[in-house]
């Protein structure tokens, strides 16, 4: 009790009096640590391309390439110059936007992502919109009927539903969409993204497991919202049970919500490059498996560098929406 | 509930055991397949090479004729071998990763504590591509990169895991003793965490089954000669439409191990937070009240705001109904303050919320009457009950801080109640909410108005509790605890601000306290409860001398006052009230009642009128003038709880 | 003897500009075998003042010593120990009581492992628990008897000195006495030095020889515990005694001299001079010309006895009836 009173009467005017306003504070805590984790990112995979046992040209190119063609290759990729020069230079390119060639097609990195991002793009927002229209209402309406130990059936029902459906692997999902839809029902193309039945398949193996996980979380912070004191509050206050939900109840679950979106649009990445494979998708996804498999290490390099500079922008715009949404995280931790 | 209990009662639940029947069937198969089934894999058979099922083939043959059937159930051992191997690389990095930085130098903790949090933002899968394309392809690489895409997210758990334990007191008491941080870590941090963590590796296995699978069907994971169930299955979906069945398969196989490990870990994780549902229960049908026409009050009296009668309040449990609440009955009069007094467990609490009608499912509330302001509230429909006590009723909450919403300024939250019931224009209402802050002295209220609840300080915050109850016109205000989080001062000032509420507008006030002196300050009368039910009811003013049941006798002489006498031991209650669902025959202070007899253990006394306005339950109250001595704990001989060595002064 | 010395001890936390001060140059001397109560309201610096004796919270100016030895250099020996407010929280839950008891005692006090479980065992019976108990687990206990498990978990490290802190305050008043009752036996028969926490000055009263009242970080009153409360001098002190919920009081009477609406200070910010001006009801709010309160903080006389840091506690002059907003 102690310890919480003096939070509480100290916290409010802290910031306000120190004569900062808590919104830059926050600004600047979260784009510092924007610009540290975008180092970090960087770094790593620069340093991939090192971490690599024995030669990664060598690797790239097979043990039968004539010497003078790897050396060759290695001044290209100035692999031949000091580790703390070829840093710099990462970083003098990164900022022009040159992500170096492929070592397998010669062809510009930089060129092969712009190519290639939009169809992944395509497929996952509009997973994540499927995810969120469908988790969304499904979870607010189960923690509704189910609260208070209401209708247990359901609530044992939703939830095996909802297991299964998060153990089944999306690549798993996709193959069976494919065999039921395409092969024997031939309502949908079987691969590629000629036409937009052609996205159907892959929204939807995307999709699933998402909805199945995050409709049951959405429905466990939903519930845990409508146990706390304001919603009792509210519900003395005689508002319509509607009004509850609405205005009391949703928006405290939201942050919890948004958090998780993070997470959603992080394994939805990973879902991707699953699901393109399956579907002769051409996007990011099939180029990372066939530049790993084939070596092209600049190729996996910059992907991994353009997922993980996605996952970031992701949090970053998630935190500070979080920010708008709930006055008391920017300032409790500034 | 004991350890062993508790990990029984996963076995019990039907998920759970299904959950660990399939476990354990995979467990066995991955020791004993390859030694069953071993040779059958192996063997060739160019002659029947991509067969579909048959009976000497149950999924028929792969391109080298092969038994697919047998190969899935021989890949088990490298499936789950692998997966477990990925679980304790990332269990055991993450583990040192989150512990580490409790025992590190600030600097170096908070390296640590930054590179995790933004590696656990990273995609698994991804940071596993990154580290296979590393290690190259194969199951070490894809071993190292699984396991190692594991750590961030299990050094993340540790960390907030350790971190709540660490700011807990007995880890303070360890460190003022001396105890090395490392040390504490080992003794006191990693057996308190030990449970959800593997809890969480074995929902981490299941995952991992699947991320292996994942690699080996884009072909970077295991490679040939090798086989897991995922080099099967991409082997099997190339074939998909000569034989489904050896996609399907490994298929299964994958899903039904990872959904095992899945659903064991996730029943385990509801039994050690507790809320595992070990059988159905369901409700019983409430006995009905034999006599619901003559209530014992024949006529509500005028005057009467709220009139209960044999108020109970149940909750099922796995053992059965329990009663905290068991037939209260009282009145509050216009204008009164009747204040509610008992320890925790006593109900008071529950009798002010279901006289409110706030009591939520699975609680039910059962009343012979229960009225307010003259409408029956059990009987009439939901949205007379709403439009009335939304006007007519107001309460203030015990937690200034977690009753308002976080997310919403003080000024909506205080208008919506108006806006509500009176269909007020959002504008009016705001304007009245500024009146009514101002009415309950909130300095600057205009200002104060646009702010967010943790702007304001918790005795500033009660105030605008009591003002959000204004904001319509209440005949009754229940206030439950709602000083007991804020410091004597401040409490003087809400209890002052009560009064004058109180007078201002012939509100009644019902106030809920575990402060016998508080009461007895603020209130014209008093409610003494104890295990749920009123044992005495009677004016404050006779409180300290005429109070008849020996239970309010005792929490009056066990309250150290600033007159106590120093050189005298503190009065002690022996024992402790029972838990609702052990409430025993007769009356429920009997055991630790230094008059109780025979009649007190056998038979519960009704709470019956003793004088005017002072109602007692009890058999042989205490007279007038009596002073209940109560033992006090001597440090010289241990003695049991139970028995009460007491003497009464001049009873009979 | 064991005298424990806070002499000028500030403990601040956080950084220059965003930083708190919760114990602000406070010196307070706790006489060898006496029971000193310290009293004040949430955020006053009372806990943080206890925590920095143990080295749980960082002595950012002055010095705590044991009979004239820094506290912090004393490495072997652990001879200042405290109780806990949270009898849930205070001991771990996954340690049998008679472990969480024998991990206190210094090590090389025994030998054996069954000199070490009779001492366990001993101590349980001191604070009239079975000994048979020591394999239990505190969640099997009553909040009353785990906070007796905390003391007899304190007794040992055989301190010199135990400091409770709030140690009754999450128990329900039943129970409260018996470990009231404990806590005082026990530490006459040690002679024990012991430094009371607590908002309840009933509680306080009923303990200590001496009483501190603290408020916002300083020390405002301090003595022996019958002159205190019989004849408060500071401002504070008499509001608090006045708001204590008693049988005899009157807690809806108003003092027409005491500004009621203010807002409670800012620990972030303290006001200027003395700490308690903006709510004083002796102060500049009511005598303008007061304003030596506004400009300076007053001091605590290091004279034995009764103590107040108050600018107009002389009694002959405070108490000037003065014709105030009404407070109802």
């Amino acid at each position: 009790m102690t310890s919480t009173m003096t939070e509480t009467v100290a916290a409010p005017t802290a910031a306000s009096r120190a004569g900062i306003s808590p919104w830059l504070t926050f600004a600047v805590r979260r784009g510092g640590q924007f610009i540290l984790s975008l180092w970090v990112l960087i770094t790593a995979a620069f340093l991939m391309i090192h971490l690599v046992p024995g030669d990664p040209v060598r690797a790239a190119l097979g043990m039968n390439a004539p010497a003078e063609l790897v050396e060759a290759r290695r001044a290209a990729l100035g692999l031949d110059q000091p580790l703390i020069v070829q840093y710099v230079n990462y970083f003098a390119k990164l900022f022009t936007g040159n992500l170096g060639v492929s070592t397998i097609t010669n062809e510009p990195v930089a060129h092969v992502i712009a190519t290639r991002l939009p169809a992944t793009l395509q497929l996952a927002l509009l997973a994540c919109l499927l995810v969120l229209l469908i988790a969304l209402p499904l979870g607010v309406t189960m923690a509704v009927a189910t609260r208070g130990s209401r209708r247990r059936g359901l609530e044992l029902t939703f939830a095996i539903v909802c297991v299964v459906f998060a153990a089944i692997p999306e690549f798993l999902l996709g193959v069976g969409l494919v065999y039921i839809f395409a092969v024997n029902l031939e309502w949908f193309p079987i691969a590629g993204n000629d036409s937009p039945l052609g996205l159907v398949l892959p929204v939807i193996a995307l999709a699933i497991g998402p909805i199945a996980v995050f409709s049951r979380i959405i429905r466990v912070e939903v519930l845990s919202v409508l146990g706390q004191d304001f919603v009792r509050t509210a519900r003395a206050k005689r508002l319509a049970p509607r009004k509850i939900y609405i205005r009391h109840a949703l928006p405290n679950a939201m942050t919890a919500t948004l958090t998780l979106t993070g997470l959603l649009i992080s394994g939805m990445v990973a879902g991707t490059v699953l699901v393109e494979n399956i579907f002769a998708w051409p996007g990011l996804g099939t180029m990372i498996v066939q530049s790993i498999l084939s070596k092209d290490y600049p190729v996996v390099q910059s992907v991994v560098l353009i997922y993980g500079i996605g996952v970031l922008l992701v949090n970053l715009v998630i935190d500070i929406v979080l920010a708008l949404l709930d006055p008391r995280s920017t300032i409790r931790e500034s | 509930m004991p350890t062993r209990l508790k990990w029984l009662s996963i076995v019990r639940s039907p998920v759970g055991a299904t959950a660990t029947v399939l476990v354990l069937i995979v467990a066995l198969l991955a020791i004993f397949a390859p030694l069953l089934w071993g040779a059958q894999a192996e063997a060739i058979d160019t002659a029947g090479t991509q067969q579909g099922p048959s009976a000497e083939h149950l999924l028929g043959t792969d391109a080298l004729g092969r038994d697919v059937l047998a190969r899935v159930l021989i890949a088990t051992q490298l499936s789950v071998a692998l997966a477990v191997i990925a679980v304790v690389i990332g269990v055991t990095v993450g583990t040192l990763l989150g512990t580490a930085p409790s025992v590190l130098p600030r600097w170096a903790a908070r390296l640590v504590v930054g590179i995790v949090n933004i590696a656990v933002a990273f995609p698994g899968l991804l940071l596993a591509l990154f580290l296979a394309a590393v290690f190259g392809v194969g199951a070490t690489g894809a071993v190292f990169a699984i396991g190692l895409a594991m750590a961030p997210s299990f050094a993340r758990l540790t960390q907030t895991m350790s971190a709540a334990i660490a700011g807990r007191d007995f880890i303070s008491a360890a460190r003022a003793a001396g105890v090395s941080r490392l040390r504490v870590l080992i003794r006191h941090v990693l057996p308190n965490i030990a449970e959800p963590l593997i809890v969480n590796a074995t929902v981490a296995a299941g995952g991992a089954l699947l991320a292996f699978a994942g690699l080996s069907f884009l072909g970077i994971g295991v490679q040939v000669p090798a086989y897991d169930w995922g080099k099967l299955l991409s082997e099997g979906l190339n074939r998909i439409y000569i034989n489904p069945a050896a996609a399907f398969g490994p298929a299964v196989a994958v899903v039904v191990a990872g959904l095992a490990f899945n659903l064991l870990g996730e029943t385990a994780a509801s039994v050690a937070g507790g809320r595992v549902a070990t059988g159905r229960w369901t409700l019983p049908p409430l006995p009905q009240p034999a006599t619901r026409t003559v209530p014992a009050f024949p006529n509500v009296s005028v005057g009467t705001i709220l009139s209960i009668e044999n108020l109970r309040v149940s909750y099922p449990t796995p053992n059965g109904l329990v009663h905290p609440v068991r037939g209260v009955s009282f009145e509050v009069r216009e204008g009164e303050a009747l204040g509610v007094v008992g320890e925790s467990g006593s109900g008071k609490s529950l009798t002010a919320l279901a006289a409110s009608r706030l009591i939520e499912p699975p609680g039910v509330v059962d009343a012979d009457r229960l009225e307010f302001n003259g409408i029956q509230m059990l009987t009439a429909p939901e949205k007379t009950i709403r439009g009335l006590l939304g006007t007519s009723l107001a309460m203030v909450f015990q937690d200034p801080m977690t009753s308002f919403n976080p997310t919403r300024r003080i000024g909506s939250q205080l208008a919506e109640a108006a806006q509500e019931h009176q269909g007020m224009s959002k504008k009016d209402a705001m304007k009245r909410a500024v009146k009514q802050l101002q009415a309950v002295r909130v300095p600057a209220a205009t200002r104060r108005a646009e702010q967010y609840p943790h702007e304001f300080s918790g005795g500033m915050r009660q105030r605008a509790m009591i003002a959000m109850g204004l904001m319509n016109r209440p005949k009754l205000i229940i206030a439950d605890e709602p000083t007991t989080a804020l410091d004597v001062t401040v409490q003087r000032q809400v209890l002052r601000l009560l009064e004058r509420v109180r007078t201002d507008t012939n509100a009644a006030i019902l106030l809920i306290s575990h402060d016998i002196a508080v009461v007895s300050q603020s209130c014209e009368r008093v409610l003494v409860m104890y295990a749920g039910r009123v044992v005495e009811d009677l004016p404050t003013a006779e409180l300290y001398t005429g109070a008849r049941h020996p239970y309010t006798r005792a929490l009056l002489e066990v309250v150290p006052d600033l007159d106590t006498d120093r050189e005298q031991p503190l009065g002690v209650i022996p024992g402790r009230p029972p838990a609702p669902g052990e409430v025993p025959l007769g009356c429920a202070f009997a055991a630790r009642c230094p008059l109780a007899t025979v009649q007190c253990r056998e038979s519960d006394p009704e709470l019956e009128t003793h004088r005017d306005k002072h109602r007692v339950a009890c058999w042989n109250p205490v007279g007038g003038d009596t002073r209940v001595t109560l033992p006090e704990l001597s440090t010289a001989a241990p003695r049991t709880e139970a028995a009460p060595v007491a003497t009464v002064g001049g009873a009979q | 003897m064991s005298e424990l010395r806070f002499d000028h001890v500030s403990v601040r936390y956080g950084s220059r500009s965003t930083g708190l001060t919760a114990v602000d140059d406070v010196s307070l001397t706790i006489p060898s075998g006496s029971v000193v109560g310290l009293v004040g309201e949430s955020g006053s610096g009372k806990s943080t003042l206890a925590r920095a004796a143990i080295g749980l919270a960082p002595v950012t100016g002055g010095a705590i010593t044991l009979d004239g030895v820094d506290v912090a250099k004393l490495r072997r020996r652990h001879p200042i120990q405290m109780v806990f407010q949270d009898p849930f929280s205070s001991l771990d839950p996954r340690m049998a009581i008679g472990e969480s008891i024998a991990e206190m005692i210094p090590r090389g006090t025994f030998s054996s492992a069954a000199a070490k479980r009779a001492e366990v065992g001993r101590l349980l019976k001191l604070v009239n628990l079975d000994p048979d108990r020591a394999g239990s687990l505190p969640g099997a206990l009553s909040g009353g008897q785990r906070q007796r498990i905390g003391l007899a978990r304190a007794l040992a490290a055989r301190p010199e000195v135990i400091i409770a802190d709030e140690i009754t305050s999450a128990l329900d008043v039943s129970v409260q006495g018996s470990v009231l009752n404990l806590v005082r036996n026990v530490c006459a028969e040690l002679e024990l030095t012991m430094l009371f926490i607590s908002h309840n000055l009933s509680v306080v009263r009923y303990l200590s020889d001496y009483i501190a009242v603290m408020y916002l970080g300083h020390i405002v009153e301090l003595g022996p515990v019958d002159e205190v409360l019989n004849n408060a001098k500071h401002p504070y002190t008499r509001e608090l005694l006045a708001s204590v919920p008693t049988r005899n009081g009157d807690l809806l009477a108003v003092d027409p001299a005491a500004p009621m609406d203010v807002e409670p200070a800012d620990p972030h910010h303290p006001p200027s001079g003395c700490r308690f001006n903006p709510r004083c009801p002796i102060g500049p709010l009511v005598h303008p010309e007061r304003q030596i309160c506004v400009q300076s903080a007053p001091q605590l006389p290091t004279t034995p006895g009764h103590a107040t840091a108050c600018h107009f506690a002389d009694p002959t002059r405070d108490r000037v009836p003065q014709p105030f907003e009404p407070s109802w």
